[in-house]
């Protein structure tokens, strides 16, 4: 085989390759806190006021500001990369409504200086509201692949979280539809596939005849 | 002389009514007080001295009429707020008027000050404002039969509180960009920015795939409060460009809700047209755009999320019959089964059962409730609805409604219709503000009514004290309709994967139970003449609702993300049965809901139950049945 039809093929498989893993996609449950009982590690200053708003991957949601503080209230972090993904859904469930979870890019840095108290630096999102009807709260982030997220879990009422029962997991996605490389390919990935199967072909075909 | 005689009268009335009072029996006395018992007597007295035009306004516009000139009620009450029960504004009152509709009864309505809202002349009903000291005269018209304070509506979504924010563009990785863009069967996948977990957990997405559906050449219609940021919504791709606003809210704005729906059905059926027309302008202007959308549009799908609070439990009325054509001629159509709670858990808004007699209190006897003879309201309630088992429109059996204060020695608010043959069996309170925690609810029939099965309902799904299951009713919970109850996306805590039944995924709290007792045909025959008593098995009963589906999910309309509530369920429900239709587009209605409700997720108690039906509707089992 000349060099040039051994690149052409290489280079064309790759392509396909790539076009195949990115979208079939996959919804992957990248992290999984498990059911835990609230354990400070830190105390912040105030908390994120909530207004209602959940952050989705169509709105990236302003900080929307700290109330009650600066009333101490302790807080918890854990860090998630997003692997390969860049739509994270993250729900928590808190079924004592006493608990409040929310993300940051790299780092949490809570400081007892007004009006912000550190809880706007590096803002992503939150839910807006805790535990409608007794449902897991959930809202939505977009990062960049392999993003180190922070997410906080903090007190709502100073003292108030001490051992409460919480339960905190992220899912990773390709895309705004949440698809799912665990499925069956999709049929635009099917038809990808074969478009890239004909080309070569006639590619080979054309070198043959040439 | 006369005045001497009248005087006597009522002071006879009185006395013998204290004489009542002494020999009522020992719990009678125990649950209401004698300073009740004499208030109620003079309202009694009050309903029997109006005049045959009187006759024809409802007791809230009489009450009004007085509390505007400024005149007591009776001699021991002074008022009972009314007035804002009319959604008043410059030009009068807002009422619904059943007449027969011609064009110079509009002339005659128009000669009084008043405006026309709706009117439909099959319907032989109509809305208008009419200035407040021209109602008397509205009543006195002949072709006027009856005259009430408009009917409110309400729509099943839960609130979230959430502030409205600006539209912004995606940030979709340019990578996903390019390859829906070179993806000749894109309109396979999920469209728009945002899309709504319901597409996974009901297995929708993958369904697309498996079987090659979209929801093509498929026509739905959505009915709710307004559409408002449907332009919005298809310039960022979520609605689709060819949506059409068939009529608009008329006095709005209103919260979009209908554009949350559509968005819901887009993205479960990409391939299917939409049409919206609002349910929120009149009764008469639902059932009309029910019509409209089959009729005129030909869509094979509708869904709503709308009750109206004078829609009657025991018989389709104009709304259900408006459902009962469409689906006649073919059409399937959804509801949201309502948000009023559930006996399950322990919050339902309804009791429902049959008259029995607690007491005599002068020509009323008091509805035993069990344990009381009132009901209490657990949380401040705006609008209390009483219905009984005759037919719309014959009823002849008089009962009123009566709320009291929480130590129940003073009536708030009272309805007192007359109905002596031709009138609906419904009384309707009303406040603003709301009436209070604890406020006491008493239903009293006069002493010729007949035993009949009744239906006490908190409209706003607030919970009252004793309750009872039965919660969804009117068209939501028509035999004709598929009445859907509500299943939150993530309430198996797996996050976002298909639904998997059981205990893992219950209907919400909040989502209104069934069955439904019906007692008449639509056209008022009773379905089993001389039985219409729960305790003796009359009429029919229906399950109610019929299926489960997602609500809690992420939609871009501003107010809406999460949007919970049957309103949620119900579209969800609605894009299944689109992909169903496209698959099979020679399937009927009927054949589509048998799909549907055979193949469904058990989920509560086992088998068919009052709060799911037959369960979560399942894209993926539900398309293997639907023929080729």
């Amino acid at each position: 085989m000349e060099p040039r039809n051994t690149n052409l093929i290489r280079t064309a498989l790759i392509a396909i390759g790539i076009l195949l893993v990115a979208n079939t996609g996959r919804a992957e449950i990248i992290f999984d806190a498990g059911l835990l009982n609230f354990a400070a590690t830190g105390t912040q200053f105030g908390r994120i006021s909530r207004d209602g708003v959940a952050s989705d991957w169509a709105s990236p949601k302003p900080f929307p500001g700290v109330t009650g503080a600066p009333a101490a209230r302790d807080y918890e972090t854990f860090k998630v990369n997003s692997d390969v993904y860049s739509y994270l859904q993250i729900s928590f469930d808190d079924p004592t409504v006493s608990l409040f979870a929310s993300a940051y890019l790299n780092s949490y840095t809570p400081v007892n200086v007004s009006p912000n108290f550190g809880l706007n630096v590096n803002y992503l999102g939150d839910p807006g509201l805790s535990q409608p009807f007794g449902n897991p709260s959930f809202f939505q982030i977009l990062v960049a692949p392999f993003a180190n997220v922070v997410i906080p879990i903090n007190e709502i009422n100073p003292g108030g979280g001490a051992g409460r029962p919480f339960e905190l997991f992220v899912e990773g996605f390709y895309d705004a539809d949440y698809n799912d490389r665990t499925t069956v390919p999709e049929p635009s990935s099917l038809m990808l596939l074969g478009t890239g199967a004909v080309s070569l072909l006639a590619a080979r075909r054309k070198r043959h005849s040439a | 002389m006369k005045s001497w005689i009248r005087g006597l009268a009522i002071g006879a009335g009185i006395a013998s009514l204290f004489l009542v009072v002494s020999d009522m029996p020992a719990s009678a006395q125990l649950d209401v007080s004698p300073e009740v018992w004499q208030q109620i007597g003079e309202l009694l007295q009050e309903k029997e001295s109006r005049t045959f035009d009187q006759r024809k306004l409802d007791s809230p516009l009489i009450y009004s009429l007085k509390e505007w000139r400024g005149q007591r009620l009776t001699d021991s009450v002074d008022v009972l707020p009314s007035l804002d029960r009319l959604n008043m504004n410059a030009s009068g009152a807002l009422v619904d008027v059943r007449a027969t509709v011609s064009d110079e009864l509009v002339g005659a309505i128009a000669q009084l000050g008043g405006s026309i809202v709706s009117s439909s002349a099959t319907g032989g009903r109509l809305r208008a404002r009419v200035p407040l000291d021209q109602l008397e005269a509205l009543a006195a018209l002949p072709d006027v039969e009856l005259v009430k304070p408009a009917a409110r509506p309400r729509i099943f979504r839960r609130p979230s509180n959430r502030l409205p924010v600006g539209f912004k563009p995606t940030a979709m990785p340019r990578l996903a960009q390019w390859l829906r863009l070179l993806s000749p069967l894109a309109t396979l996948e999920a469209v728009g920015s945002l899309t709504t977990q319901g597409d996974v957990t009901h297995a929708a997405n993958t369904s697309r795939s498996n079987y090659g559906v979209n929801g093509g050449l498929v026509r739905v219609g959505v009915l709710s409060d307004s559409a408002e940021y449907t332009a919005s919504l298809i310039a960022t791709g979520d609605l689709p460009a060819d949506t059409t606003i068939v009529q608009e809210i008329l006095n709005g704005p209103g919260s979009s809700e209908g554009s949350a729906m559509m968005e819901i059905v887009h993205d479960l059926a990409p391939g299917a047209q939409l049409f919206f027309a609002s349910a929120f302008n009149s009764p008469t202007s639902f059932a009309d755009n029910i019509r409209t959308l089959r009729n005129v549009y030909h869509c094979d799908v509708i869904v709503d999320d709308v009750s109206w609070s004078d829609e009657a439990p025991f018989q389709d009325g104009p709304i259900a019959r408006a459902v009962n054509d469409v689906v006649a001629d073919g059409a399937i159509y959804f509801s949201s089964a309502g948000n009023g709670g559930n006996l399950t858990n322990g919050n339902s808004s309804v009791w429902e059962g049959d008259f029995v007699d607690g007491g005599v209190s002068g020509a009323y006897r008091i509805h035993s409730f069990g344990p009381t003879n009132y009901n209490r309201l657990l949380t401040l309630t705006g609008v209390i609805d009483l219905f009984w088992s005759d037919p719309l429109g014959a009823s002849s059996n008089d009962y009123d409604l009566f709320v009291l204060n929480a130590a129940g020695t003073a009536v708030i608010a009272a309805s007192t219709d007359i109905q002596n043959g031709t009138q609906d069996p419904l009384e309707e309170v009303f406040s603003p503000s709301g009436f209070p925690t604890n406020s006491r609810v008493v239903i009293a029939a006069t002493s010729t009514a007949a035993p009949r099965a009744l239906h006490l309902e908190n409209f706003f799904g607030e919970p009252l004290q004793i309750a009872t299951s039965g919660g969804t009713r009117g068209h939501n919970a028509g035999p004709s309709t598929v009445s859907v109850a509500a299943v939150a996306w993530n309430s198996a805590r797996l996050g976002t994967r298909p639904f998997v039944g059981g205990s893992r995924n219950p209907t919400e709290i909040f989502s209104s139970d069934g069955p439904r007792k019906m007692f008449y045909t639509a056209d008022g025959t009773a379905l089993t003449p001389g039985n219409v008593l729960f305790g003796t098995n009359g009429g029919i009963t229906y399950i109610k609702p019929d299926i489960a589906a997602a609500d809690g999910v992420t939609t871009r309309t501003p107010g809406f993300n999460p949007f919970f509530g049957t309103s949620a369920a119900a579209p969800h429900a609605a894009g299944i049965a689109a992909l169903i239709k496209s698959k099979n587009l020679s399937l009927s209605g009927d054949a589509i809901r048998l799909a549907m409700t055979s193949t469904a997720l058990d989920i509560r108690a086992p088998g068919i139950d009052r709060d799911s039906g037959y369960g979560i509707v399942m894209t993926s089992t539900a398309l293997p049945v639907a023929g080729p």
